[in-house]
């Protein structure tokens, strides 16, 4: 298991953020935390790191999502994914 | 729980923190807290800093109606950036808490604030009386549409010549040595001759304060490793002294006997430049009367009469050594390198102000250190448009604008059909140079003092003149004068004022002005004046207007129309009324108007849309094939000045012997008027300091100048200090046969003095050291000697 | 839902280092934020002062200086190694990201100035004759104890007194208190941010103040010291602003525009 830390940029625009808290809320081992008025925090469970890195491109495809910043990373944990490729 | 589930709570719990902390660290709202650059609502323009002649430019920053910023300005080919300390406080002038913002009338003792209606009535009232006893004394701070409207007011509208600036106490004498040598005004090179030269020669001067931008682009082409020798040639240790490789000393007024010495040697060593002379040089000597222009002289006559100035008598005579007098020659004997002399208020402010500026113009000429990027003889200014608005616009009592003589009848009907006047408007004789207008205006009427009303715009002359007492003091008892100050904080010269009007100042009105190297700078008004403070510009025609509509012949040219008529569309602006005054820029229709005079002596100006985009243009600017204005850097030299025929290589172009040669002139050292005694036994000089500009009214109210030299000192030299018995910060008493002062000692202090002189800066108006200087002047430009006079000094406490 | 299968790639690979690298960045920049960080010295390496076993400085065969390098030696690392490890002054150049001390230097910054942007004026008495006096403890720099002299943060110009005066003249007997309206542009307190962990803009005018480690090095002001300035190539990653270095602005260019058109604006 992986764990990581997320700031999530939204867009201004509020049209276009519209769908954008639906598609987060859906996101399989997404946690929303707190939030300002553009980004929002987040901590994201994954397999593995790798998986992780996979979802944060998938995350930046939502709609109203800018940016997504990786603030923390889990590093104490082996990467299970690169053990057994 | 399982430890698994355990760790994966903490793990989460722990990203989610990590990334909520981040985002209220950097939150928008964060943000906003912390300011984003803080000019971000400041609004920037340029403009020519407000002090001295160097002409920099300063990008002002202006928030709500506020200057709270000054920046040097990059794209400036003067100072490329940099400012002096003066510079970069030149907004805080604006803000003493004392400005003036109403029309003051005095009553008895006292001020009482009165409408610009009843002061504009008023003046008019007083002029209306007697218009040939008014008189208007002026500034080489004065922008050249405020001059120029002065000018026209005076000389076109009342037929009345006395009107002369306070530049007549600055720089007369460079007019008059530049006159009697070239035919025409002003430098030929320009500020890149400090880039190229190889020796810079100091003449009396001290541009480490006075113009430290300048010295800067000289001294710190060392640091790029770059030889430029230095030469001071001084009369006390200056700061510029601490940069120089050379420093000679002379005694007070003999700078006349070591150029006189320098030219003796390249004759007789024959290290003149024979060629330069034979196709580009006169000879000149004095005439019987003494005239400006004198009678021509011959080469042999020349060298006959620089015969007995042989490196030992110029010893004898000014202290510095044989040796290095022929050092010196040496330098200008060597064809190879570029030589610059710098002079400003040491040569100028001299009672043979125009014989020692001539000498050094001829040393160059005689050598052939002219005409070449390096190799120039350049006389600065110290004030901001000394140049443009009185050397240019010609607010002299002699002069008419484009280097117009009123004693010239050509020149006047020049002018009178430039301004569309009746022939015969402009009065033939010249009006009162400064020393004497004030003289006459301190004079009881029944006993010649033929002015009686004086308007006196952006000056401080109850602070400059010299020997106050006589010249300034005596108005306080006389009646029937009447004193007119416009100015933007009480003064020493509002002290005795009967009418003082609130001016606005430098960025509070559009202004042009004019640099020592013929650049003309142009900026806008970018903040409101306090309360009913006015234009200078405005105050004037304001009252010309009043006399108009009162019907005085004067005020109207030859259609019968207002002097200052503006018209937009055909219809008539009332610029004449202060709430109107910018519907139309009026800086621009006075320059245009005035830049058809700027053609006879080629100093052509181009239109005002062109200074609106340079930071400034040197003259003449001159229109290109393609329509574009291009600036002119070196006069006279073909390969710069448009006006050189081709082929000439150099042509002097005005000449006064009218074949196209510049004047080498002799003029024998005589002694000065006044030398120390058994009774007065020390020199007085007296200048000014870095940190203040001229009178002090601006600097002295911004704290970080004021801070930095807070009072008047006068400087001892330590063993005359040692002999008097005075310690460092004791009070003196600096007294001549015309007035005393108590200052405190300041012994090797920012200058040095020799044994047997003193230094006293004139800055501080609690200490007006004008009141022990001497009032004698130079013959031709009646120009004040502030630099030397008798005094003697005492302990106070031995009193 | 995530429906591509991850890919094992070097270049996934890439990414994750990236990522851990931004992540522990991060994290470095929150504690960062909330306390000090203080650098651990680096001391001398062990190998060298294990092998050292005597107090005798073993000395170079003068024959052989040539081929001697001048570096700290052996002896000189046990010497050192022997000191009292640096106790934290309150000067230690430590780099600190602290609010309150970040206030204090800029307040302390701006009492010496009109306004943001001007030259500061000089809070002791100068001899002024000669640039050589102020180089020598401007021209680098140095902090002793509580006392801190700046280095100078422009280009070497010859004639400090022309824009730096004295505060108060010590010689002319002091200060005079004098009066004025004029509100100076206050200093910035900090540059902007593209998005959270982005590098700040520089919030002023870099004009005379090319040497940003001058104040934001080791010798600056407690709170205005960089907490990299190892890294020595500042405009890499802060941007200076066009505007507050008064570049030519839009207006500018097109006046140039139709110069080279040879129209008239």
């Amino acid at each position: 298991m992986h764990c990581s830390g997320l700031i999530l940029t939204l867009d201004r625009d509020p049209v276009i953020r519209a769908t954008t808290f639906e598609c987060l809320e859906r996101w399989p081992g997404l946690t929303l935390g707190e939030r300002t008025e553009q980004r929002v925090a987040a901590a994201l469970e994954a397999e593995h790191a790798t998986a992780a890195i996979a979802a944060v491109e998938g995350l930046r495809g939502c709609p109203g999502v800018v940016h997504v910043d990786v603030v923390f990373a889990e590093v104490s944990a082996p990467c299970a994914a690169e053990d057994s490729p | 729980m399982t430890p698994t589930t355990d760790r994966r709570e903490f793990l989460r719990a722990s990203a989610l923190a990590a990334a909520a902390a981040t985002l209220h660290a950097s939150s928008p709202r964060a943000l906003a807290e912390s300011p984003q650059p803080a000019d971000s609502d400041v609004r920037w323009d340029k403009a020519p800093c407000r002090f001295c002649g160097t002409g920099c430019h300063v990008q002002v920053g202006v928030r709500d109606d506020k200057v709270v910023a000054i920046a040097g300005d990059v794209d400036a080919d003067v100072n490329k950036g940099l400012l002096c300390v003066k510079g970069y406080h030149v907004g805080l002038a604006l803000y003493g808490p004392d400005r003036l913002t109403q029309p003051l009338l005095r009553r008895g003792d006292r001020f009482e604030p009165i409408s610009w209606d009843r002061a504009l009535d008023l003046i008019a009232d007083r002029i209306e009386a007697n218009p040939a006893r008014f008189a208007f004394y002026g500034s080489g701070q004065w922008t050249i549409p405020e001059g120029y409207a002065a000018q026209k007011f005076m000389k076109g509208g009342l037929g009345n010549n006395h009107i002369d600036p306070n530049a007549r106490l600055c720089m007369a004498s460079a007019v008059t040595g530049f006159l009697a040598t070239y035919g025409v005004d002003e430098p030929a090179g320009c500020y890149q001759d400090l880039d190229a030269c190889d020796v810079l020669i100091l003449w009396g001067n001290n541009p480490a304060e006075m113009h430290p931008v300048l010295f800067s682009r000289v001294v710190d082409r060392r640091a790029r490793g770059e030889n430029v020798l230095l030469i001071d040639i001084g009369t006390r240790r200056t700061r510029s002294t601490e940069f120089a490789q050379r420093y000679l000393e002379f005694k007070p007024h003999t700078d006349l006997a070591i150029a006189n010495g320098i030219a003796h040697l390249l004759l007789q060593r024959k290290t003149y430049d024979a060629k330069f002379v034979a196709d580009h040089c006169a000879f000149r000597a004095m005439s019987d009367p003494p005239e400006l222009n004198g009678r021509a002289s011959t080469f042999d006559e020349y060298v006959k009469s620089l015969e007995p100035y042989t490196p030992e008598y110029v010893e004898s005579i000014s202290g510095v050594a044989a040796d290095d007098i022929r050092f010196l020659a040496d330098l200008f004997g060597d064809a190879k390198l570029k030589i610059t002399s710098l002079w400003c208020m040491g040569m100028n402010q001299h009672t043979a102000g125009t014989a020692i500026n001539s000498l050094v113009h001829g040393i160059h000429l005689l050598s052939g250190h002219f005409g070449k990027p390096g190799d120039a003889p350049t006389s600065l200014t110290g004030q901001p448009s000394a140049c443009g608005t009185v050397r240019e616009v010609g607010t002299l009592s002699h002069a008419l604008p484009g280097g117009r003589l009123v004693a010239n009848e050509d020149h006047r009907k020049e002018c009178e059909a430039l301004w569309n006047l009746p022939p015969g408007r402009i009065h033939a004789k010249p009006g009162y140079h400064t020393v004497l207008m004030w003289e006459k205006f301190c004079t009881p009427s029944d006993q010649g003092g033929d002015v009686d009303t004086l308007w006196v715009q952006v000056t401080n002359p109850g602070q400059t003149l010299p020997n106050l007492h006589k010249l300034f003091d005596r108005k306080a008892g006389l009646k029937d004068k009447f004193l007119i100050v416009s100015d933007v904080y009480p003064t020493a010269t509002t002290r005795l004022a009967d009418l003082v009007l609130p001016s606005a100042l430098w960025v509070e009105k559009n202004g042009i002005y004019g640099n020592s190297e013929r650049r003309t700078q142009q900026w806008f008004r970018m903040v409101s004046p306090p309360g009913d403070a006015r234009d200078d510009c405005w105050q004037t025609i304001a009252v010309a207007r009043r006399l108009f509509d009162r019907g005085m012949a004067g005020m109207k040219d030859k259609d019968g129309g207002f002097l200052f008529e503006t018209k937009r569309d055909g219809v008539e602006v009332p610029i004449h009324d202060w709430a109107h005054y910018y519907d139309v820029n009026v800086d621009e229709r006075l320059f245009e108007e005035y830049r058809a005079f700027t053609r006879k002596k080629h100093k052509d100006l181009a239109p005002y849309a062109e200074y609106v985009k340079a930071r400034g243009l040197r003259w003449p600017v001159v229109q290109q094939a393609d329509g574009s204005w291009r600036e002119t850097r070196y006069r006279f030299a073909e390969f710069d000045d448009p006006y050189v025929a081709k082929g000439k290589g150099i042509q002097f172009y005005h000449s006064v012997s009218k074949d196209d040669r510049a004047q080498i002139w002799f003029h024998p050292y005589r002694d000065p008027p006044e030398v120390p005694d058994a009774e007065f036994p020390f020199w007085l000089c007296t200048g000014r300091v870095l940190e203040h500009w001229h009178t002090g009214t601006m600097t002295r109210r911004i704290p970080q100048l004021a801070r930095a030299v807070p009072r008047a000192y006068v400087e001892l030299n330590a063993d005359d200090a040692r002999a008097l018995g005075v310690s460092n910060g004791e009070p003196v008493v600096v007294e001549s046969r015309r007035g005393r002062i108590e200052l405190a000692a300041w012994i090797d202090g920012r200058g040095r003095p020799p044994r047997g002189s003193v230094f006293v800066p004139f800055f501080d108006e609690m200490k007006l050291v004008n009141e022990v200087t001497l009032e004698a002047h130079d013959p031709f430009s009646k120009q004040p000697d502030y630099k030397k006079c008798a005094v003697r000094i005492r302990k106070r406490s031995a009193e | 839902m995530n429906a591509q299968p991850p890919s094992f790639s070097a270049h996934r690979l890439a990414h994750l280092l990236c990522a851990v690298v931004v992540g522990a960045a991060g994290i470095g920049y929150v504690v960062g934020l909330r306390q000090p960080v203080r650098i651990q010295r680096a001391g001398p390496s062990e190998s060298a002062g294990a092998a050292s076993t005597s107090d005798v400085i073993p000395s170079t065969h003068y024959a052989a200086i040539t081929d001697t390098t001048a570096w700290p030696n052996r002896s000189f690392a046990t010497r050192v190694r022997g000191l009292p490890a640096p106790t934290a002054t309150p000067d230690a150049p430590a780099p600190v990201v602290d609010a309150s001390a970040r206030d204090a230097a800029l307040r302390a910054r701006a009492s010496r100035r009109a306004y943001a942007g001007a030259p500061p004026t000089i809070p002791h008495a100068v001899d002024a004759r000669s640039a050589a006096a102020c180089m020598a403890c401007h021209g680098d720099g140095f902090v002793v104890g509580s006392v801190r002299a700046p280095k100078i943060p422009h280009a070497a110009f010859s004639n400090c007194t022309q824009c730096h005066v004295e505060s108060a003249a010590s010689a002319l007997g002091g200060t005079t208190a004098v009066a004025t309206s004029f509100t100076g542009l206050e200093s910035p307190t900090s540059g902007e941010r593209a998005w959270p962990g982005a590098p700040p803009t520089i919030p002023h005018s870099t004009w005379m103040r090319s040497d940003c480690l001058a104040c934001h090095g080791a010798g600056g002001a407690l709170g205005l010291r960089s907490t990299h300035a190892w890294r020595q190539n500042c405009l890499q990653c802060h941007a200076t602003s066009w505007q507050l270095d008064r570049r030519p602005t839009a207006g500018d260019a097109a006046m140039f525009w139709s110069d080279v058109n040879g129209e008239q604006p």
